[in-house]
């Protein structure tokens, strides 16, 4: 871990707590929903850049846009199902972030690392049933139990491949997945913490890693960071525009499909999805 | 490869170019934080309107009831100009900051003089416009900018202008405006379209060039 991305990770995690503790819910969520329209929309414009935008990714795009979309008109006439929607969105987030926190870091991956981000998942899975369900059954902690117990394997297995990956990247792996098991299960037990501060906060850090992951690549190229923070800038401006635009129009148009919580979560549930990498596995 | 096709390619080769799609998410930010700005600006106008004056053309024409025309043809006329842009995409960028400074320029006009509702007017209220504001018509100019825009494209041009002659009959049958309204707005629009081609140099000078190439 070097001086960098101890000083990278310290920014993220300032920058998303503070954020999250000076609003309230509903202002964490739509700036989720604002940063994570950017987010989107810059990670397409960069994989078009990149000349991976080909025909099976407009096909994969367009196909699983129908399904998505099926289902957040569904959600969005049968609004009691909106809790589940928020769970199964914010779990499969869980399988994101963790694997591109190792991507960002620039480890080595191997095949059983999907029992890292699964030791995640099962961990957020218990905190966000127990915010979102109000479910405090002993399912809860046989979550956390099975969290632990997978961790306990996936550092076995890490063990194996230090020497491959070296001291530095092995330590942060293990510490980053134990993280991944303690924060969820320690906030069960703290219930004035809201499930959206939760999501907002790994959200939240989420962006900021891959925000200066991508200024630190371009910090010595003058035309490719001027490119990347103008574009940076542009898009927020407009999100934000769009944004008030939707509230003083009492949320009634188009943008419904672009700042409504129900859609954002489909917008996500694509994002996920179409960023999967294959030579994470 | 025929014409048609030449064409497609090149409205397709700017949509996909990086640096064009970068710029519009700014543009597009501009015209709608216009657009916000306006949206308090007609209800500020509307809240402070005095007493209706006297109308040389109001007092003669009878007032007919032009709310389809106001309201749901203007919204039709955007979405087609919105279609002739997508097909027209190196007009875009100067088209929304033209327009993002038109409306801008408006917003502060409709607020220096707080003119009252023309005698028997019925105002319609929505996120664009409250009423109040008058002067000067937005309908006519929006129509008369886009005029002024696709000049080099005769079809385009002709189009527009009898759009805006005819949404400033409608707004005077109407009764939404009066007369100094409307025929104030296209020498009005003209200098707001002379002073974006300075403030835009650069997409002026991508919509002189790719106007002249598509006439």
């Amino acid at each position: 871990m070097t001086i960098q991305t101890i000083f990278d990770v310290c920014v993220s995690v300032t920058l998303s707590l503070l954020l999250v503790a000076i609003f309230n819910d509903d202002q964490i969520l739509n700036l989720l929903i604002i940063l994570g329209q950017g987010h989107f929309l810059i990670s397409y414009l960069y994989t078009h850049k990149a000349g991976k935008m080909n025909s099976l990714f407009r096909k994969k795009f367009f196909g699983l846009g129908f399904i998505v979309l099926g289902i957040c008109l569904y959600v969005f006439k049968h609004q009691e199902h909106l809790n589940l929607l928020a769970f199964f969105t914010g779990v499969l987030f869980i399988f994101h972030y963790y694997n591109d926190e190792l991507k960002i870091q620039g480890i080595k991956r191997y095949r059983f690392f999907v029992l890292g981000s699964l030791a995640s998942m099962l961990a957020f899975s218990g905190v966000y049933a127990n915010k979102l369900f109000n479910f405090s059954s002993p399912l809860l902690y046989i979550l956390s139990i099975a969290s632990l117990l997978v961790f306990f394997y996936f550092s076995y297995l890490a063990v194996g491949i230090r020497k491959n990956i070296g001291n530095n990247a092995f330590v942060y792996v293990l510490f980053f997945t134990f993280l991944n098991w303690a924060i969820p299960t320690l906030l069960i037990s703290i219930p004035s913490v809201s499930v959206y501060q939760i999501f907002g906060f790994i959200i939240l850090f989420h962006y900021f890693r891959w925000y200066i992951y991508y200024a630190n690549i371009f910090k010595d190229t003058r035309e490719p960071l001027y490119f990347y923070l103008k574009t940076i800038f542009n898009i927020h401006f407009l999100l934000i525009a769009l944004y008030v635009q939707h509230v003083l129009m009492k949320y009634s148009t188009y943008l419904v499909f672009i700042f409504n919580p129900i859609f954002f979560y489909g917008w996500t549930i694509m994002h996920i999805l179409l960023s999967v990498r294959k030579n994470d596995y | 490869m025929t014409t048609n096709n030449i064409h497609f390619k090149k409205i397709l080769t700017t949509w996909t170019d990086p640096t064009f799609i970068s710029k519009l998410f700014f543009s597009f930010g501009f015209f709608t934080l216009s657009l916000i700005i306006n949206y308090y600006a007609v209800r500020y106008a509307t809240v402070n309107a005095g007493e209706p004056i006297g109308d040389l053309i109001l007092n003669i024409l009878p007032k007919i009831d032009t709310t389809f025309i106001h309201e749901k043809l203007a919204s039709i006329l955007q979405t087609i100009t919105a279609l002739i842009l997508v097909c027209n995409p190196k007009l875009i960028n100067f088209t929304l900051r033209a327009v993002g400074v038109l409306v801008l320029t408006r917003a502060v006009f409709i607020n220096l003089t707080f003119l009252g509702l023309p005698q028997d007017s019925v105002p319609l209220q929505s996120f664009y416009t409250y009423g109040g504001d008058l002067f000067f018509s937005g309908h006519v100019a929006l129509a008369f900018m886009i005029a002024l825009i696709f000049w080099n494209i005769p079809k385009i041009k002709y189009l527009y202008l009898i759009i805006s002659l005819g949404m400033g009959i409608e707004v005077l049958v109407g009764h939404y405006h009066y007369s100094i309204d409307v025929f104030a707005a296209p020498f009005i629009t003209y200098g707001i379209f002379i002073l974006s081609k300075k403030l835009f140099k650069e997409d002026a000078y991508a919509l002189e060039k790719d106007t002249r190439e598509l006439r």
